[in-house]
């Protein structure tokens, strides 16, 4: 159960992430008009990436350096996935403007992903703080 | 509520006996304020000192060893681990992660850091980790 409603977390925040790195792009490219499959190849990209997310990123007992080098790897894994499937949706092509434009935009949607989930947390943390606030004070006892 | 006490004889440990039928809310914060003023052996070089729970920020394990750390000064402790959780569970004490319990009353604020993990800056100026894993359990023992 934790683990499926943890996939579907970042499955949510990696979408979402993908929706608005798609969003930006389509923008600049000057496209008004879209084909009704794109939200599929956005979910399924999502679905991908976030296989490979739970697979790959670091675990809480990880140490700093081995939580740098998952990082790393995990980062270079979605991209990896990314390049073939943007390939085939259409989005790049394969060639190296095609290839870095892929990697920035899943470094985009990385910072996205992390950004939405630090705002969680964050949130989470006030809330303790505000608790602890209440329950103890601020005086050292 | 019926109040007996009575004296030890002479080399009895003193004893509190709670005879009731529920613990209530009253009841367990009479139990915690009595715990609060439980003491525990510390080692500090070749010295044995008593310790106050009240005064212990935290308890970790290293290398086998528990170590419970005051606002200055480090004391090894004869327990293992899962026991003081046990055997603090009703007080403000509480496991943060597997080498770790903090008394939750010396967290001056949390804050989430980098890989999914809390970190607590305590008021001493020390920083502990809460593995995501303990959140939930903080969060209840504090009332949220």
């Amino acid at each position: 159960m934790k683990g499926i409603s943890n996939f579907v977390k970042w499955f949510l925040y990696i979408t979402t992430g993908i929706l608005i790195i798609c969003g930006v792009n389509y923008q600049l490219a000057g496209v008004e008009m879209v084909s009704v499959d794109v939200f599929w190849k956005i979910l399924f990209s999502g679905f991908a990436t976030t296989l490979v997310s739970v697979l790959l990123l670091p675990k809480e007992e990880d140490g700093k350096i081995k939580m740098y080098l998952k990082f790393g790897l995990h980062y270079a894994a979605l991209c990896i996935v990314m390049i073939p499937l943007g390939c085939w949706f259409g989005w790049i092509d394969m060639e190296p403007s095609g290839i870095i434009c892929m990697m920035l935009d899943v470094g985009g949607v990385y910072l996205a992903a992390l950004f939405a989930y630090y705002i969680v947390d964050r949130k989470q943390a006030d809330e303790i703080n505000r608790m602890l606030k209440e329950k103890y004070g601020d005086a050292e006892q | 509520m019926k109040i007996t006490i009575e004296t030890p004889k002479p080399g009895e440990e003193d004893e509190v006996i709670v005879r009731c039928a529920k613990v209530d809310d009253r009841l367990m914060r009479l139990i915690c304020a009595l715990r609060e003023d439980e003491r525990l052996t510390g080692y500090i070089e070749d010295k044995i000192v008593k310790l106050s729970l009240k005064d212990i920020y935290y308890f970790e394990a290293v290398d086998n060893k528990i170590f419970a750390y005051g606002a200055q000064e480090t004391y090894e402790i004869h327990r293992k681990l899962y026991e003081l959780e046990q055997d603090f569970a009703h007080t403000d004490f509480l496991r943060i992660s597997k080498s770790a319990i903090v008394n939750t009353s010396k967290i001056a604020y949390v804050k989430p850091i980098f890989n999914g993990r809390f970190e607590a800056k305590l008021k001493n100026g020390e920083k502990i980790i809460i593995s995501r894993q303990y959140v939930a359990e903080l969060k209840k023992k504090i009332g949220i």
